[in-house]
């Protein structure tokens, strides 16, 4: 092992007890920006004139920005623009501006990366939807030798393969992984009073990790469930009819899925149409609560007798802090809608950014890589921990029943939030 | 001039202007200029597919919708190779030869008997098939995300310089030309074209026409799944999209680019291509839109690729012209 | 061994094979006639979804609904024809399928422009809510709906292409446009109408479907595959074929995912190869 256990207990301590300073100055103090907290507390004002070498930071945003899933890069553009522009009104990065170059990461992303740092001159790469592109772009970033957020990509190759076994130390993620949909959907599925479950993932890496790490993580909680069927539709399949069916011809009797996106929303409906939410006691959605979800289904969304349990990377209404209400009503603003979970993981990824930057008043990565590493910082979600060994941003994400109250979108009652270093994996990643 | 009467016949427009570019190619890296080194990269790793497409489609005559199958099986073999067996990118990248050569002789016995209709229908099933294996045998391919880690630095070779990997695929990439030209002088060259022209007489010659279709396939399946290997050198990572139709189709979108029925054609057509996406993927939102016009221009107004179109404006221009395929 | 679930899968399949067939129709029809391998076909498709979905929120009425989204897409299709397609009609194949997928690119990215790129549906229509119950799974009575369409157009197309003059000349145009020619039928007149029907069709098949399947822009992309795996196995130029070899291929998939749901589209993918090595021209085609 690499890491000796004395050691990764202290670190682990030391996160956690970020993780509650962070917490409670949080509430405490509600401060009306985001700001990094363990840094403006422990650090003393150089006397030196704290300036960028450059005037403008310029950061490349990669998303999907065509084809079905093209309102995922809308998201990402949303949160990084929102952030930007937040920033430059409040005179930028220690006197820096910053300054956002988008592209398609369905355009062959490593070329687009390439293209942003060699071409464009990016200092940072923030965004990536896919986690097959998240690996990609992770493949090469010695190359690049940028600093990379993925904010939205779920893998958990990226931060536990390639940062931590691999060292590949520019990778860091501000969104919660897979852990979410597998892990914390057991933590939801053990405390309901059904035994016999049903699985519909995606025929992809991140789809068949979540209903592994559902299944493992399950089994240990309430050993006396079993899985009875699962299905593995092909990414982007337009139609589940065939599917549902096999899944309503077990004796299931509630149903996971980490489906997301489009397919969620036809999965959804076809489902209510089959009669699956008179078979299904318990449906535990883990990316139900998507916005683009949340509004294409509306009142529409079904609810199942023990729960629609759904959840995201991030939701509008959690946690009921100043600086996440004073988020929504800004995004809501500017945007006109309510802040999808993409938005929010690239605002924060920004804001991180610009926090390592304030501390280490260097664009030189090893110096931001050094700021990132271990920081504490509130942000809309709630207080993010940037774990040194693989640079995860570690914050918690509740799940919640589905209600509709006639909101513009269906709301959530009875959150149930499990602290992050419980859900999360650590490393050494056994 | 001195030459004997074999080399005078080697020495003709394409054989200048192909050693002008690769003079071109082997200079581009003393500009410094690391994105136009990568473009320059995929122009060549492109270059080499569409070439060796092209051998199937504007020699033989026969249009395969299935060569992302070949792309696929060099990238797949030297990322298994390479990650499991040796780990070294020079002997994975020969590694993919053999295996790319029984690749084509198993395509060629199953696709090769039906005629030409048959044989795009086919081709694109064999390699929808294998796209789908490498999606589901996720045990071993790494399912839709692929294999990571396809090291450049390996035992033998060392490639993680910049300037170093882009000489190796420049060696790969001058070899696979010259030899590619010197088919095209050979009389096996000459037969495959006329094999394209007019299959029916080609029997009354003596020759069989399975034999040659069988050797022109080996030899785009071989060019093509290096292309492939390098591919996935140069990235280090490799996805099923690469054995899905379509990007098996970008050869053929490249070699009627350039003009299917002039040796360099597709190698043209790489360069525009690759110049072409780099350009339009700058429009974020509507590069699919302007890909898209410009393929319908295409098909409208210069069918026979940039060559045809430079040729129907300079009038006599040696640049080769065998046949006008039809398929 | 309790044989419901199979007859579920097999019913549900029925309701997907119909939807397959309801896509391929037009796109045999235009192959068949027009001899252009319509690459732009799902594209047509989704903008009949599209075109329904915005006159839906307007009127709130189904059948005025659906009845627009044919027509209107029909025209797109009749504007296409004339202003492109009947340019390369003489063109090798290959250029067909090129300017047909610049076609689909181009109309991906306006469905985007104009409609946005979230996902849209309508509800299904309140009569139809309900199902009957077959071993725990609903089969709800509009898949039952789109199953008798599928059969209905089924019956229609063989009609009218046999005892109607037009339905004459179009197969006489099939055959030997020609002689067709010489015997005095208007070929580019007809062309224009077979394109007409095939995309309205088009545009028929994607209204149907938006109370069941979400559409987003590029979705056409997803469909096009299944509906040429339809058209090469059945056999290029055979309706019967194309109708029997939709919803087999339906219900086949369909039992593979209860089946074998590891490896289900490598197995679909097989059985198609291997059709195709035995049976290269398709089950119903001719050589």
């Amino acid at each position: 092992m690499s890491v000796d256990r004395r050691g990764f207990i202290k670190t682990l301590g030391a996160g956690v007890a970020g993780l509650v300073v962070g917490a409670v100055l949080g509430w405490a103090a509600k401060p009306s920006e985001v700001r990094e907290v363990t840094r403006t507390v422990t650090v003393t004002a150089p006397a030196v004139e704290r300036k960028l070498p450059k005037a403008t930071v310029k950061i490349g945003v990669l998303g999907i920005r065509s084809g079905l899933w093209s309102t995922y890069g809308e998201f990402i553009e949303q949160g990084a623009r929102l952030a930007a522009e937040e920033i430059n009104a409040r005179g930028g990065i220690l006197g820096s501006r910053v300054e956002l170059a988008f592209r398609d990461e369905q355009a062959d992303v490593v070329k687009q990366a390439r293209e942003l740092v060699d071409v464009e001159g990016v200092d940072f790469i923030v965004g990536i939807d896919s986690s097959g592109n998240a690996l990609k772009v992770g493949g090469i970033i010695d190359e690049l030798g940028k600093v990379l957020v993925v904010s939205h990509a779920a893998t958990h190759r990226l931060t536990e393969e390639l940062v931590f076994k691999e060292g590949k130390k520019l990778i860091f993620r501000s969104s919660v992984p897979v852990y979410q949909d597998g892990i914390l959907a057991a933590y939801i599925a053990k405390d309901l009073p059904v035994r016999k479950w049903a699985g519909i993932n995606g025929d992809y890496e991140f789809g068949r990790v979540s209903w592994d790490l559902f299944t493992k993580t399950l089994k240990t909680l309430r050993p006396d469930v079993e899985f009875v069927v699962t299905q593995w539709p092909k990414f982007g399949t337009e139609d589940f009819t065939p599917f549902i069916s096999a899944l309503l011809a077990s004796d299931a009797e509630a149903l996971h899925t980490s489906i997301w996106a489009i397919e969620l929303v036809t999965l959804q409906r076809q489902l209510t149409a089959m009669g699956g939410y008179k078979k299904f006691k318990a449906v535990v959605s883990t990316l139900g609560y998507s916005m683009d979800v949340a509004y294409a289904l509306g009142a529409e969304y079904p609810t199942a007798e023990l729960g629609t349990w759904v959840s995201a990377r991030y939701m509008w209404l959690y946690p009921s802090t100043k600086i996440n209400k004073e988020f929504v009503d800004k995004f809501k603003a500017r945007w006109g809608k309510l802040p999808a979970y993409s938005a929010e993981t690239t605002y924060s990824a920004i804001y991180m950014l610009k926090a390592a930057l304030e501390n280490a008043v260097s664009l030189d990565p090893d110096a931001v890589i050094k700021a990132l590493e271990g920081m504490v910082i509130l942000t809309p979600a709630g207080v993010r921990w940037i774990r040194p060994e693989d640079h995860q941003a570690v914050y918690e994400v509740p799940y919640g029943r589905i209600v509709h109250k006639g909101a513009e979108v269906p709301l959530l009652e009875d959150l149930k939030a499990v602290p992050a270093m419980l859900y999360y994996r650590h490393p050494p990643f056994g | 001039m001195f030459l004997p009467p074999r080399l005078r016949v080697l020495i003709d427009g394409n054989i200048i202007a192909l050693l002008l570019f690769i003079g071109f190619l082997a200079v581009i890296p003393l500009s410094g200029h690391r994105f136009y080194m990568y473009i320059a990269v995929l122009i060549m790793i492109f270059g080499m597919f569409a070439m060796g497409y092209n051998i199937l489609f504007g020699y033989a005559g026969l249009l395969s919708f299935g060569h992302g199958l070949f792309f696929g099986v060099g990238a797949y073999s030297v990322a298994l190779f390479t990650l499991n067996v040796y780990r070294d990118p020079l002997v994975g990248v020969l590694f993919s030869i053999p295996i790319a050569l029984l690749t084509s002789i198993l395509v060629g016995v199953l696709t090769l008997k039906h005629g030409k209709v048959y044989f795009a229908i086919l081709t694109l099933a064999l390699s929808m098939i294998f796209w789908s294996a490498l999606v589901k045998l996720r045990w071993i391919t790494g399912g839709t995300d692929g294999l990571t880690g396809i090291p450049k630095r390996g035992v033998l070779v060392d490639l993680s310089a910049p300037t170093t990997f882009y000489y190796f695929i420049l060696v790969f990439f001058a070899a696979i030309m010259l030899g590619l030209y010197a088919l095209n002088k050979s009389r096996y060259g000459l037969l495959l074209r006329a094999l394209g022209a007019n299959e029916d007489r080609l029997p009354f010659l003596g020759y069989s026409t399975f034999t040659l279709r069988m050797i022109a396939l080996t030899v785009s399946g071989v060019v093509s799944a290096l292309a492939g290997s390098l591919y996935a050198v140069f990235y280090s990572v490799v996805t099923p999209d690469v054995a899905y139709w379509t990007f098996g189709a970008e050869p053929l979108v490249m070699s009627l680019i350039g003009g299917s029925s002039y040796f360099l054609g597709p190698l043209v057509g790489a360069l525009i291509f690759v110049s072409l996406t780099t350009a339009v993927a700058r429009f974020a939102e509507y590069w699919m839109l302007l890909l898209g016009a410009a393929l319908l221009a295409m098909v409208l107004f210069f069918r026979g690729g940039l060559l045809g179109f430079l040729e129907s404006l300079v009038g006599g221009l040696k640049l080769g012209v065998y046949r006008r395929w039809r398929f | 061994m309790d044989l419901t679930p199979f007859l579920v899968q097999a019913l549900t399949g029925l309701y997907k094979g119909s939807l397959y067939w309801i896509l391929a129709l037009g796109l045999i029809l235009i192959f068949g006639v027009v001899r252009v391998i319509n690459f732009a076909h799902a594209a047509f498709y989704v903008t009949g979804s599209y075109i329904m979905y915005t006159f839906y929120n307007h009127t709130g009425n189904f059948i005025i609904s659906l009845i627009m989204a044919m027509v209107l897409t029909g025209a797109l299709g009749v504007a296409l024809e004339v202003t492109v397609i009947r340019r390369v009609y003489k063109l090798e194949t290959i250029y067909q399928l090129l300017a047909t997928f610049g076609i689909a690119l181009i109309a991906n990215e306006a469905q985007k422009l104009i409609w946005g790129k979230g996902v849209v549906y309508i509800p299904i229509p309140e009569t139809l809510k309900g199902g009957v119950s077959v071993g725990g799974v609903i089969l709800n009575h509009y898949m039952t709906l789109i199953i008798v369409a599928g059969f209905l157009l089924f019956i229609a197309t063989i009609l009218f292409m046999n005892n109607t003059v037009t339905g004459l000349r179009i197969r006489a145009v099939w055959r030997d446009p020609v002689m067709s020619e010489a015997l005095g039928i208007n070929t580019k007149l007809t062309y224009t109408l077979v394109f007409f029907i095939g995309t309205a069709l088009a545009g028929l098949g994607g209204a149907l479907t938006v109370p069941l399947i979400s559409v987003g822009p590029g979705l056409a992309d997803y469909l096009i595959v299944t509906a040429f795996i339809i058209v090469v196995v059945a056999g290029l130029g055979s309706i019967t074929g194309a109708y029997i070899v939709s919803i087999l291929v339906g219900v086949f998939s369909s039992i593979l995912v209860l089946t074998i749901p590891e490896l289900d589209i490598v197995v679909l993918y097989m059985i198609a190869a291997l059709i195709l090595l035995f049976r290269p021209q398709g089950l119903f085609g001719e050589r």
